[in-house]
């Protein structure tokens, strides 16, 4: 139960961290392709995701003691509570706790402050991600890292991406929304073919041999290429389809749109479990025995 | 987008290179479903690398646990001197902080003879 609800908030705190941080380089990225209620709603869309982070990030941090432990009374051990919060491990939980902040605090002033604060305390969140797990530890870090910043900053882009223009498609016509769409399409074009290629360098490199992809870290990695080999399916389905006959103005094409990106969203909200239960539970090298 | 990338590198850089290792149990004493003439008088866990301690209890025979003390910093080779154990089955449980950040929880079972 303990290990459950662990899990359970690692993965939503993987979720809420990915889009609040993807809302900040969807605004960096397409600003210009967005009129000014549109930006605005975005701006208010990531800021509520990044409270909700920020509140996610901060129970994960309390709740580490517990897990440390395997026990309810765990964070009555101030041995445990030092370990999360003023050790070496505690760099990852500061660094999302400062970033986080630094998004709110940039996405609740004018563009200006956006323009200031926003990016930098999004990567100073995603970063994190670099300080722990797997890859700091590997003997190829200085190849892993830049492929792990690679696949981190594009899945956070694209994952805050689709619920920012989910906002603005739900505001069309009186947003436009297709400059916008045209302005994400170039970018996706090549960020997407990026993405795939950093997570098979990044398998290529972790996993020891082909057999430990019938290990349970092996298994989820699958799992995460069949979810994505899917939503490359969408993502064309989208620029070859919808986003043309939302261009031509055919009636049927927000709401067909709209529902395609919700599809595209939950499919990335499961790789992203995925993602949390193989880096959390299991090692490319050994079995979750080991 | 290649801004961002530079930028994250480099704070990525910033952070702990501090580390133990992904570590396994590789072996213990008494070991995993040994059966023992006399009560030992000490459990001792090897592990692959060095490894924190984060919980370790003993479930002893008529169902009741027992924290045992826990070194306070990663060790190789911990080494916990047990309480007097009556013959019967024992369960050791742990918790042991990888350097990657895993929890790695395990268990020994062993038996002290009549």
């Amino acid at each position: 139960m303990i290990d459950a609800l662990w899990l359970l908030l690692r993965a939503a705190g993987f979720v809420l961290l990915l889009q609040a941080t993807g809302s900040v380089l969807f605004l960096a990225q397409v600003a210009g392709a967005v009129d000014t209620s549109g930006a605005g709603a975005i701006r208010a869309l990531g800021l509520r995701t990044t409270l909700a982070a920020l509140a996610l990030v901060l129970a994960q941090g309390l709740y580490e003691p517990l897990h440390l432990a395997g026990a309810w009374d765990g964070w009555s051990d101030p041995s445990l509570r030092r370990l999360v919060f003023l050790s070496a491990g505690g760099v990852a939980f500061w660094l999302r706790v400062a970033g986080l902040a630094g998004v709110a605090l940039a996405l609740r002033r004018a563009p200006r402050g956006l323009r200031g604060l926003a990016l930098p305390a999004a990567l100073v969140a995603l970063a994190s991600f670099l300080v722990s797990g797997h890859t700091l530890l590997d003997a190829h870090r200085v190849i892993l890292a830049p492929l792990l910043a690679l696949h981190v900053l594009v899945a956070a882009f694209w994952f805050g991406s689709l619920a920012a223009l989910r906002a603005l498609l739900a505001m069309a016509p009186v947003v436009p929304i297709a400059p916008a769409l045209a302005q994400f399409s170039r970018r996706a074009v090549w960020l997407v073919p990026l993405l795939a290629l950093a997570g098979v360098c990044l398998a290529g490199v972790l996993l020891p041999d082909l057999a430990a992809l019938r290990r349970p870290y092996g298994e989820l990695l699958c799992l995460k290429a069949l979810l994505f080999a899917l939503l490359m399916g969408l993502a064309a389905l989208n620029r070859l389809r919808l986003v043309p006959a939302l261009e031509r103005g055919e009636p049927h094409a927000p709401s067909s749109l709209r529902g395609t990106l919700a599809a595209e969203y939950f499919l990335i909200v499961g790789v992203l479990v995925a993602t949390a239960a193989l880096t959390g539970l299991f090692s490319p090298a050994e079995d979750s025995s080991a | 987008m290649r801004g961002a990338l530079a930028g994250l590198l480099v704070l990525g850089s910033v952070g702990s290179g501090a580390a133990f290792a992904h570590a396994h149990l590789k072996d213990s004493s008494p070991a995993d479903g040994s059966r023992l003439a006399a009560a030992p008088a000490a459990l001792v866990l090897h592990f692959s690398e060095a490894a924190r301690l984060t919980a370790l209890t003993l479930e002893k025979p008529d169902g009741a646990s027992e924290k045992l003390p826990r070194p306070p910093a990663a060790q190789l080779r911990i080494n916990v001197p047990l309480p007097s154990l009556a013959p019967g089955a024992y369960v050791v449980h742990f918790r042991a902080l990888t350097a990657d950040g895993h929890v790695a929880p395990g268990e020994i079972r062993f038996t002290v003879a009549p």
